[in-house]
């Protein structure tokens, strides 16, 4: 109840302990030395820690000098006074501007990455399936196109690759020799117009057409899938017209997709399983299926462009601010 | 030739001028590194690792006391031993304090010798004591009282305010006392 009445004389016994120290040097001002005076004469366990210190700092003090053992001289050769690099203060801001702009990066990245402009790693599956879809896709429209295109008279068909197997259809198609099937990547007229001509007029190569990607040879088809491509009519073989620019019109309608005669081009490419590579592998320009430049960053950054930024621009931010930290040591260490 | 012309010649790169400085001052950066590390070799490199390091960073002197600023080199240089003394240990801080040169250095020519057993004794009690102090408030304690620097100087020395300086000061005499009067008992902060 009459706490509050000790509790001043313990506030200044605890000055008193705190300040002893600074009070046997003289380092306290003119006030606090008299409070302290004033409390050593009635408190004897703070002039017993004086008296105590006292002896302490004399002893101490008593301490001999100890004689440096050797010259500590320099030698001449010492390289000459000189501020480091690191030292001076332009070196200080470039690192804080440097932090700065990646800190900005990350927050660029981190923003982009939850506004969901981009595929997150969390939306990998569905953005796995989305690309699968774009690669399937072109592949069976390429293969109507292609079958259309045997019964224009440009035959146009779909565009022309630039390298061989950049199509993916190619690539997941088993196709032995390239540009065998339209789809496949559509050879050249003139090339289409050779081959034609070179093979025998009515050979059933209707899987040719069909396919729309390459030949599916007998042996990896199914025999039902055989039995329907031998039975096939020559026309539908675009690959296999005499002349290769001869369209006819009928033949056209003819190979016009009903989905059961263009299966056959969707399932080789289905059931080769296109690998990753071929998933991603940039392709060859195709008039409606371009990438546009957002499609085509994505491919080459990987799929995930802003956690991959997000975790370059962490790491180098990590960097930076690792240095920050070492040059605020270093500057505080330097005399 | 005074302590300023000194500097300003050792600046513009005359180590002549500089080892004129070492001469004056390196009996009090060996003493420091001495009392803080207690070890004669490890004091010796920590003292010449430190008059190399002022001379490298003379051009970053600005004026006021050399003799603080030159210590704090001394006493980041003694950081530097420790540091390196955790990584390769080989020997304790107690054996450092009982080393042989020590003895010899405190032997006094003219005193009886029993005067010098008991001062030797004394000598090394404190020693042990200031040994097993933290690193910071054995420093604060060695410029205080074994070099004689104001509080102001020690606080450029160290780096730290004058606060810090004071109550670090206040209890590595405290602790000190205590390890004195309760004789050399293992001490447990």
């Amino acid at each position: 109840m009459l706490g509050f009445l000790g509790q001043p004389r313990n506030a200044g016994h605890r000055f008193c302990q705190e300040n002893l120290s600074a009070f046997l040097d003289g380092e306290l001002k003119a006030r606090d030395r008299e409070r302290i005076r004033q409390h050593l004469e009635v408190c004897e366990a703070c002039r017993w820690e004086l008296q105590t210190l006292q002896e302490t700092v004399n002893l101490v003090r008593s301490l001999p000098q100890v004689k440096a053992p050797r010259s500590f001289r320099i030698p001449h050769s010492a390289p000459a006074p000189s501020v480091p690099f690191w030292m001076r203060p332009a070196a200080y801001s470039a690192l804080r501007v440097a932090t700065g702009a990646v800190a900005a990066a990350l927050v660029i990245a981190l923003a982009g990455h939850a506004v969901g402009v981009a595929p997150s790693p969390a939306a990998a599956p569905a953005t796995l399936m989305a690309e699968r879809q774009a690669v399937e896709v072109p592949a069976a429209d390429q293969a109507t196109q292609g079958a259309n295109a045997q019964g224009e008279p440009a035959l146009t068909g779909p565009a022309l690759p630039t390298e061989p197997g950049v199509g993916i259809a190619a690539e997941a198609a088993p196709a032995p020799t390239e540009g065998d099937g339209l789809a496949a990547g559509a050879p050249q007229p003139t090339l289409a117009g050779e081959r034609g001509l070179a093979e025998p007029e009515g050979t059933p190569t209707g899987p040719l057409g069909l396919g729309g990607g390459a030949p599916p040879s007998t042996d990896t088809l199914t025999p039902e899938e055989a039995i329907r491509a031998t039975n096939a009519p020559p026309g539908m073989g675009g690959g296999a017209l005499p002349t290769g620019t001869v369209a006819a019109p009928k033949a056209a309608e003819t190979a016009t997709p009903p989905p059961a005669p263009v299966e056959p081009a969707a399932v080789p490419s289905a059931a080769a399983e296109p690998t990753s590579e071929a998933r991603f592998a940039p392709t060859a320009p195709r008039e409606p299926h371009a990438p546009d430049g957002w499609t085509a960053m994505r491919q080459r950054l990987g799929v995930y462009p802003w956690a991959t930024w997000a975790a370059a621009s962490g790491g180098l931010l990590a960097v930076l601010l690792a240095a920050t930290l070492w040059l605020r040591t270093a500057r505080a260490r330097w005399p | 030739m005074d302590e300023q012309a000194l500097i300003a010649s050792a600046r513009a790169g005359d180590p002549h001028a500089f080892n004129v400085l070492v001469q004056g001052y390196q009996d009090i950066a060996y003493n420091v590194a001495y009392r803080v590390l207690g070890q004669p070799d490890a004091a010796a490199d920590a003292t010449q690792d430190a008059f190399l390091a002022a001379y490298q960073a003379l051009a970053a002197y600005r004026g006021g006391s050399f003799k603080a600023w030159l210590l704090r080199i001394v006493t980041n240089s003694c950081y530097d031993q420790l540091r390196q003394k955790k990584r390769r240990p080989q020997t304790s801080l107690e054996d450092m304090v009982e080393d042989a040169d020590y003895a010899v250095a405190l032997t006094d020519p003219g005193e009886s010798p029993e005067e010098a057993l008991l001062r030797q004794d004394l000598a090394e009690a404190l020693e042990a004591g200031i040994a097993r102090l933290p690193l910071d408030q054995r420093v604060t304690l060695v410029l205080s009282d074994v070099q004689g620097l104001s509080y102001d100087e020690i606080a450029e020395a160290t780096g730290a305010s004058l606060g810090t300086v004071k109550s670090r000061l206040s209890r590595a005499r405290s602790r000190l006392r205590d390890y004195v009067v309760r004789g050399r008992e293992p001490w447990t902060p």
